[in-house]
């Protein structure tokens, strides 16, 4: 649960201040291709909305306008009520975004270093001694506090992606947003990544937007799940009445939550 | 040696640079903007023959063009995201060719040769003391900005959600490397000193545990291999701009070396 000093101090609790991200009717091209058109996508406090859908269909380029890296052609982006391209609370986003294999296999900087840099946001209002025992506390979250010495260019990938993920949870968000995570890992380390995931989500409570094709993992996460294809997501009426772009994917796993579909997911 | 005011001068001017020049370049490298070091020394090279055409101060000229040639940069690299590495490119074409053209006009082809090359023995007292002041504003930015550029390198977008400025970050770190370069390219030759950027922090990149090691050992290797550099080039009549970055080339060979036979590896 999450600590009520956190909140008191910062002034804000999770489930107040607005929704934690919001599209509506949005639109984007890249270069001229509409990539998006007309997603609705709403992340309530302390909920887990994982994107699916094939390549292409648009799920990243959600992710990177809640962040505020992209701009809307048409359509309306909140993050916590503001826009995404003018927010300044960064500490209440924890964003992970695919990166590229390249860019750590020669970087020179240990996993503590890394971690303890990711507090930027909170800037000077913590002591040293504070910063330290929250870089330990996110370490020991992705179970990785023992490798606070070792370069990240030694680590595996799953063991980097887990780093990641302490980097985002370091600053104890209400909202974190996790752009396909497990991309190129092996079975064990997806598996041990969503286990860490949702131990954190239900230790600390955040809302998480998941960019993911491991559909296997939402189950145990728990997840409300938007299919993302052809640049439409759910909350698009479709020419049936029903709602365009819905599970169809995943209406057999037990314990997801889905939007009501036209092909006849189910509301659970 | 030292009694000659002249090497007093060059190793102080050396010894500085020798420190920030690595310095910068730890995030010119890690970033992969390497070709940043050249685009700006060819674009500084364009603003000596400027200088040395329009009868000003080269250095100034050098100055000016390098700045010009970072702000440049920075937009190009903002209108080409997923190429930016064009940007770079097209800076240090422009640079090369203005450069070439105008040393065709140049009065003096003796001096404007010796930016090229360099010339640290012959450093002037007035360019000492520009010398000093952008090796010292350039390393206390380097220090103020540090957790700055240190997560604009790991990862850029990441950093922009962390709070990071990175707009402005990118602009003052582009601003401080021109600078950097242009006073760099009167003493240690436009043709040096992005090796002079590039090779310490090689050297770095081989023995460091962390990023604070690396910026470190990248100066210390900067440091040793310049002022080594001078009294070598020195007693041995060589060219020193050349000798220095010889000396850090063989100090990176012996590391690598070093590293292989001791069987650390990544």
């Amino acid at each position: 649960m999450r600590r009520p000093s956190e909140d008191q101090r910062r002034g804000h609790a999770h489930d107040a201040d607005g929704t934690p991200a919001l599209l509506s009717q949005v639109r984007f091209s890249y270069r001229g291709t509409e990539v998006l058109k007309g997603v609705d996508v709403r992340v309530d406090a302390g909920e887990i909305c994982a994107l699916v859908g094939d390549n292409g269909a648009g799920k990243s380029t959600i992710a990177r306008l809640v962040v505020g890296e992209l701009a809307p052609d048409a359509g309306i982006v909140r993050l916590f009520g503001e826009n995404p391209t003018r927010f300044q609370d960064w500490e209440r986003v924890g964003y992970v975004p695919q990166l590229p294999g390249e860019a750590v296999s020669r970087f020179p900087a240990n996993v503590s270093e890394l971690v303890d840099a990711s507090q930027y946001a909170s800037g000077r209002r913590l002591r040293r001694r504070e910063r330290l025992e929250r870089s330990a506390e996110a370490l020991r979250l992705v179970r990785m506090q023992d490798f606070g010495r070792r370069l990240v260019s030694e680590l595996s990938g799953g063991q980097l992606q887990r780093v990641r993920l302490a980097c985002a949870l370091v600053g104890d968000p209400c909202l974190l947003v996790l752009d396909e995570p497990t991309n190129g890992l092996d079975a064990e380390s997806r598996q041990t990544f969503y286990d860490l995931l949702g131990a954190a989500h239900r230790e600390r409570g955040m809302a998480i937007l998941l960019v993911t094709h491991d559909l296997e993992a939402l189950p145990l996460l728990g997840a409300r799940v938007i299919h993302v294809d052809g640049g439409r997501a759910g909350g698009e009426a479709g020419a049936d009445g029903g709602r365009a772009g819905d599970v169809a994917c995943a209406p057999d796993l037990p314990g997801v939550v889905t939007e009501a579909g036209r092909n006849g997911g189910h509301r659970a | 040696m030292l009694e000659y005011v002249f090497m007093q001068r060059s190793l102080l001017v050396g010894a500085l640079l020798g420190v920030v020049i690595p310095l910068v370049g730890v995030t010119v490298v890690l970033r992969r903007l390497s070709m940043i070091g050249d685009a700006l020394s060819h674009t500084s090279l364009a603003g000596v023959a400027g200088g040395l055409v329009a009868g000003v101060s080269p250095v100034a000229g050098a100055v000016v063009a390098c700045l010009a040639g970072a702000l440049c940069i920075e937009g190009l690299r903002r209108r080409f995201r997923e190429q930016s590495e064009l940007a770079v490119a097209i800076v240090m074409a422009t640079g090369i060719g203005l450069a070439g053209v105008l040393s065709g006009f140049v009065p003096n082809a003796a001096n404007f040769s010796s930016f090229m090359f360099g010339s640290i023995l012959t450093v002037s007292q007035g360019e000492t003391v520009g010398i000093v002041v952008v090796s010292v504003l350039a390393t206390a930015f380097c220090l103020l900005a540090r957790r700055e550029l240190f997560l604009m390198s790991f990862d850029e977008r990441q950093a922009r959600t962390l709070g990071v400025p990175v707009g402005a970050a990118n602009v003052a770190f582009v601003l401080v490397v021109a600078l950097v370069v242009a006073v760099a390219s009167r003493t240690v030759g436009s043709l040096i000193v992005s090796s002079m950027m590039v090779v310490p922090v090689a050297c770095a990149l081989q023995l460091a545990r962390s990023w604070r090691q690396t910026c470190i050992i990248s100066s210390a290797v900067g440091f040793v291999t310049t002022t080594g550099g001078l009294v070598v080039s020195y007693y041995a009549g060589l060219k020193p701009g050349g000798t220095i970055v010889l000396l850090a080339v063989v100090l990176l060979l012996v590391t690598m070396g070093v590293r292989r036979l001791l069987g650390l590896g990544r």
